[in-house]
């Protein structure tokens, strides 16, 4: 059990390739790290410089209160869990988990003992004489995850381990890694480039871009109130609509008006911010979730909402929702309504959604305004 | 599916004869052996006859080839060969497949390019070197070797260690491992099928080259067997019936090795199949 401190970490590749862009987090005894964010932004990296599998290009990486920049990734305490498993195809199960162990000269019947306390945890204690090849996925998953239980080291680390699995195990298996992150105690940290495993699993998130964090929060607070556009658009599930705007407004009275001319009312706090930031006839993009575009028919609101009639083009029927694809003054949006809201293709609906629920962004820092 | 006889017939007289041309040689050096040097130029394609039938051939063979003792040589020279040949181009395959650099490229093509010179062409000026080295000996001769099967080895291994993820390495890293253990446990045990492969191509051809030890080893005392059959084609005078005697002896040790090796070489492949 250790905390972990990234400060200033970089990494440049040959040919002055940025991956990592002046990383700095602190994380804290037993937390669950999530690093999230597409494909080549740096989440990796930062999880393999943190193994030692990686040179730090510059900056200073602790674990605990020890600076392990220079420490060989055997030394550091960790065990970490990769994508396809990277399990020993030629050992066994059992000689898979013990590996490690031997090779730190444990003692033998110590040794079982761990495996053995390992496999039962993971529901593996049938396996252990097997070989990889005759696993299915999500028991060479399990293993891989044994291997790192029996090391019980400070940090485990976890390199996108669920993405080889089909839909149905990985929510599974995503509920065993929360599981066994209170069992263990530990500090976790996690690379994925999904969303709902970061949300679902987290305790905190480090959303990345281009090897630059965008934001750390909890998962609450990251989809409440994200910090720019890119943030909000990859976390959520359909993702944020955004629509472009203009701040207008004559005397004291503020408010937005759409591509199509509509208007849309804005809260006392809202006003007074764009007031300050002097925001007055510039342009800026209005987020709002498909969860807050309330039926109007079905859900009406009562007060300080905003009303929007459009044409759905698209509905999907998820089960107990229905996602309404239309167009919001010409801009592609999504809806997320109860499957009980009767709509036809091609009918009309209206929207309401509370001022509040409405994230403004600068259009062009693509930053919360606030 | 629709059985087509006659077409399956030609196909299975084509075979028959094609093993039956390529089993000829054995035939014939296997009947011969057991005959008279008369019973032979008689007839040298029958069968042994009562007055030409003798197993004397093989008595006189095993003496003439002085057989323990040449086996042995044989035996210690191949065995070393094949063994720092798969030790030394394992790891340096290993190497060349891990390290990305201009280097590595370089060397693995300076392997390639070896293979395309003839092995005529340097015998001279190397067996000069290895005469100022003294080492004119069989423990020179394993390490020639060494040098002349590296190329195809090498490039055997490489093909095979590309495709080992290289996540396995790092996880034996963070498991502990140090790069000397990390080939040793992981990488080494993984290459047992091509291992095997180039085992038994190694140990084919050493074990019965002559051209090179004929040139390196000038003690009898530790003269292959290939050596010693020279002895039985003088320059007046080819003792046949030895010689074919002497052969089949020869050749009992190889074929023994290449069955036994030959059921890893089947198993190796299907391993690799399923991962």
């Amino acid at each position: 059990m250790a905390n972990l401190s990234l400060r200033n970490v970089h990494k440049i590749y040959a040919g002055n390739v940025m991956a990592v862009k002046d990383f700095n987090l602190e994380i804290e005894d037993r937390e669950f790290i999530v690093l999230v964010g597409p494909s080549g932004c740096g989440k990796s990296t930062t999880l393999r410089m943190i193994a030692g599998l990686e040179d730090i290009s510059q900056g200073e990486i602790y674990i605990g209160d020890r600076l392990v920049n220079d420490v060989a990734p055997k030394d550091r305490d960790i065990a970490m869990v990769f994508q396809n498993y990277a399990l020993y195809p030629h050992m066994t199960v059992y000689d898979n988990m013990a590996f490690g162990l031997k090779l730190r000269k444990v003692p033998k019947d110590e040794i079982d003992k761990k495996v053995k306390e390992a496999a039962e945890i993971l529901d593996i204690g049938h396996l252990l004489d097997r070989k990889p090849r005759a696993l299915s996925g999500g028991q060479r998953q399990r293993v891989a995850l044994g291997r790192a239980i029996v090391r019980e080291p400070k940090v485990f680390l976890m390199d996108e381990p669920l993405s080889n699995l089909d839909a149905k195990l990985r929510v599974q298996m995503r509920a065993e890694i929360s599981k066994l992150h209170h069992r263990l105690n530990t500090t976790f940290i996690y690379v994925t480039h999904d969303q709902t495993e970061a949300m679902t699993m987290g305790t905190r998130i480090v959303v990345m871009k281009d090897g630059i964090i965008q934001q750390a929060d909890t998962p609450k607070k990251l989809y409440d109130m994200p910090s720019n556009m890119f943030v909000a658009g990859f976390i959520g599930s359909p993702p944020m609509n955004f629509i472009r705007a203009e701040v207008k407004g004559e005397n004291d009275q503020l408010y937005l008006v759409l591509d199509d001319g509509l208007k849309l009312a804005l809260s006392e706090q809202q006003q007074k911010l764009l007031k300050e930031k002097n925001y007055r006839n510039k342009k800026i993009a209005m987020g709002i979730r498909p969860e807050h575009l309330h039926d109007a028919t079905l859900e009406p609101l009562s007060k300080g909402y905003n009303e929007v009639k459009t044409t759905v083009e698209v509905m999907e029927m998820m089960g107990a929702e229905i996602y309404l694809h239309v167009k919001i003054a010409g801009i592609p949006a999504v809806a997320r309504v109860s499957s009980k809201a009767e709509v036809k293709i091609n009918q009309q609906v209206t929207f309401h959604f509370h001022y509040d629920k409405m994230h403004l962004f600068d259009q062009e820092t693509e930053q919360v305004i606030r | 599916m629709k059985q087509r006889p006659v077409k399956n017939l030609g196909w299975i007289l084509l075979g028959s004869l094609l093993a039956m041309l390529f089993l000829a040689p054995f035939y014939i050096v296997f009947i011969n052996s057991f005959k008279t040097p008369k019973g032979i130029f008689m007839n040298a394609m029958g069968l042994p006859s009562r007055p030409y039938f003798t197993f004397n051939n093989y008595v006189e063979a095993f003496i003439e080839l002085d057989f323990v003792r040449s086996f042995l040589n044989s035996l210690f020279i191949t065995v070393f060969s094949t063994a720092i040949i798969v030790v030394f181009t394992s790891m340096a395959a290993w190497m060349l497949v891990r390290t990305k650099t201009k280097w590595s490229t370089f060397l693995f093509f300076l392997f390639a390019a070896a293979m395309l010179i003839p092995f005529q062409s340097v015998m001279l000026p190397l067996v000069n070197i290895m005469g100022k080295l003294g080492l004119l000996n069989p423990v020179g001769l394993v390490f020639m070797y060494l040098g002349f099967g590296s190329s195809l080895s090498v490039m055997l291994y490489h093909g095979f260690i590309k495709n080992i993820p290289a996540e396995l390495e790092e996880a034996a890293i963070i498991d502990g491992c140090n790069r000397l253990q990390v080939f040793w446990y992981i990488i080494f045990p993984l290459l047992k099928p091509i291992t095997v492969t180039v085992w038994i191509l190694n140990t084919m051809w050493i074990w019965n080259d002559f051209l090179l030890p004929q040139l390196v080893i000038n003690k009898p005392g530790w003269h292959t067997i290939p050596l010693k059959m020279f002895y039985f084609f003088g320059q007046y005078s080819k003792k046949w019936n030895l010689a074919l005697a002497g052969l089949v002896i020869a050749m009992v040790p190889i074929i023994i090795f290449y069955f036994i090796a030959q059921k890893h070489i089947v198993k190796g492949v299907t391993q690799g199949s399923i991962k």
